[in-house]
């Protein structure tokens, strides 16, 4: 019989000093757990869920579905990265002009920095050294250690920047003008404006698929998504919801789940079709939206019901409906591989 | 009354309807009548005819224009007892849902980009009904403090929950009148 092993914080210590052995030994000690009567204590994720309302950052154990612990943060938190290389989750607190970093072993608060203007989008480098921040009101990126958490340099950019994507190379990083109605590719060696390339009205949530060629940009008050070919830089363009705000590729990169804020929906695009194929209802006023590794499970934050809903991205069913704090955001990559999982995968 | 009335004229700015504030900002109220779900729905929907149970609003003038797209649209202007008027557009009246969604488009609140929804469901208690009025909005000055007065958060805020205080019990008194 299988004993499952719940993700205290004392396993997740371990699965930290398991992560620092070479693969035989990790193979080993899997083995030895497993017959021993243990399963791997080390295969759940988290998901961090900034609420704005109360000021916090609510931890989902992504395997359970229950909230393992909520971190206080800054001001209005909305934005938001995951490492599992620097075990960091990194926040931005809008309206307390800040960074909140988190510890995600103890998942308590590192500390917070100050930031000059509104910090929105977060962005990490794929080597994750490196910390973008979009700064909406100074019309800037800003380009931060991630480890010491010191401004490297400041990017100037198009206007209300807030979503961000980075080529898998690190060497282009796409960003989202919201008020300029364009997406600008900054070469990431010269830290300039290499294009410009107009999209929908009010581009908001950016991602980009596992190979990079792909860049899908949402719209929000065209109510739909540019899929932009990042080579030839074409762009083709396919309807959603009502004000969406994110989107996120499913696990096999054939699909893309678009939250639809005014709609109290999800749009599903099926990218062969090129076309939406579905509506699922989930909570109210859905923002930020993520997909679990693991499972392929998508997580959605609903800012007006406060609660996270997990949608099953096979047969396109809501889960279940997770209570968070008030005013869920979670704008940005929210949920956190596990370290082993990554680890072993490599 | 006369507390929501004064807030609505208190401020009588433009509204802003491309860049906002930093943070959305939300106010949610409920009320339980005892009346038939399909009778609340009847007033709720009825987007020509607030004056019929809101307690601020003197007379509702209806429309019908096409919008920046071609399409023909709903617009009301709500003209306020205390002074001053609201013009909204209908996004939609989802009789199976029991639902309307609306926008503001210009007026005396000093919100921004403000949507709204009025959900009608039936219970909790048996020939009892629950109304939801939820509103999302952003406040009037956009950029970062020093904010002026009565165009941070909590103007916006007050104003909102002022309307929807003075008006779902107002609405609840109607729909049990007769």
């Amino acid at each position: 019989m299988q004993v499952r092993i719940k993700p205290t914080k004392a396993n997740k210590s371990q699965q930290i000093i398991i992560l620092k052995f070479p693969l035989p030994l990790i193979a080993l000690i899997s083995v030895t757990l497993l017959m021993s009567g243990f399963a791997l204590p080390c295969f759940s994720g988290s998901a961090y869920i900034t609420n704005q309302g109360d000021n916090t950052v609510s931890v989902i154990d992504t395997d359970s579905n229950r909230i393992i612990e909520t971190v206080k943060v800054g001001l209005a938190p909305v934005g938001v990265v995951v490492s599992a290389i620097n075990q960091r989750a990194y926040i931005s607190n809008v309206d307390g002009q800040s960074i909140s970093v988190i510890d995600t072993i103890k998942n308590q608060l590192v500390n917070t920095y100050p930031i000059k203007g509104s910090p929105v989008g977060l962005l990490l480098s794929p080597n994750n050294k490196t910390l973008y921040v979009a700064d909406w009101t100074e019309d800037v990126i800003y380009q931060i250690d991630a480890i010491t958490m010191k401004i490297q340099s400041k990017i100037k950019n198009g206007k209300a920047p807030a979503g961000m994507a980075i080529s898998p190379d690190g060497k282009r990083l796409y960003v989202a003008n919201r008020d300029s109605d364009d997406v600008s590719i900054i070469d990431t060696n010269t830290q300039q404006i290499s294009q410009r390339i107009s999209v929908g009205k009010h581009p908001f949530g950016l991602a980009i698929n596992r190979s990079g060629s792909e860049l899908y940009v949402v719209n929000v008050i065209s109510n739909n998504v540019s899929v932009l070919n990042t080579t030839n830089l074409k762009i083709q363009t396919i309807k959603v919801g009502e004000h969406p705000y994110c989107i996120t590729p499913s696990k096999n990169g054939q699909l893309l789940f678009v939250t639809n804020t005014q709609d109290d929906s999800v749009s599903v695009i099926d990218l062969a079709q090129k076309q939406s194929i579905a509506t699922i209802k989930v909570g109210e006023v859905p923002e930020g939206i993520s997909m679990e590794d693991k499972t392929g499970n998508i997580y959605i934050a609903n800012w007006g019901s406060n609660q996270v809903s997990v949608l099953d991205s096979q047969t396109l069913k809501i889960l279940t409906q997770i209570k968070t704090g008030d005013k869920s955001r979670a704008f940005g990559k929210f949920i956190l591989e596990s370290p082993s999982n990554k680890t072993i995968l490599n | 009354m006369k507390k929501v009335l004064a807030l609505i004229v208190m401020a009588i700015l433009p509204l802003t309807a491309a860049a906002h504030g930093p943070s959305p900002q939300k106010v949610e109220k409920e009320v339980v009548i005892k009346a038939d779900p399909a009778k609340v729905w009847g007033l709720v929907k009825d987007f020509g005819n607030m004056q019929k149970w809101h307690p601020a609003v003197a007379s509702t003038t209806l429309e019908t224009k096409k919008d920046e797209n071609g399409d023909a649209q709903t617009y009301r202007t709500l003209t306020l007892k205390g002074g001053g008027t609201i013009y909204e557009k209908l996004r939609s009246a989802d009789d199976k849902d029991m639902q309307l969604k609306y926008e503001i488009i210009s007026g005396v609140l000093p919100v921004a980009d403000y949507n709204s929804k009025m959900t009608v469901k039936a219970g909790p208690g048996a020939g009892e009904t629950t109304v939801t009025w939820m509103a999302r909005f952003y406040r009037v000055y956009k950029l970062n403090p020093p904010i002026p007065a009565g165009q941070d958060d909590e103007s916006a805020i007050s104003a909102v929950t002022g309307v929807f205080e003075a008006g779902l019990p107002a609405l609840k008194a109607v729909a049990e009148a007769k």
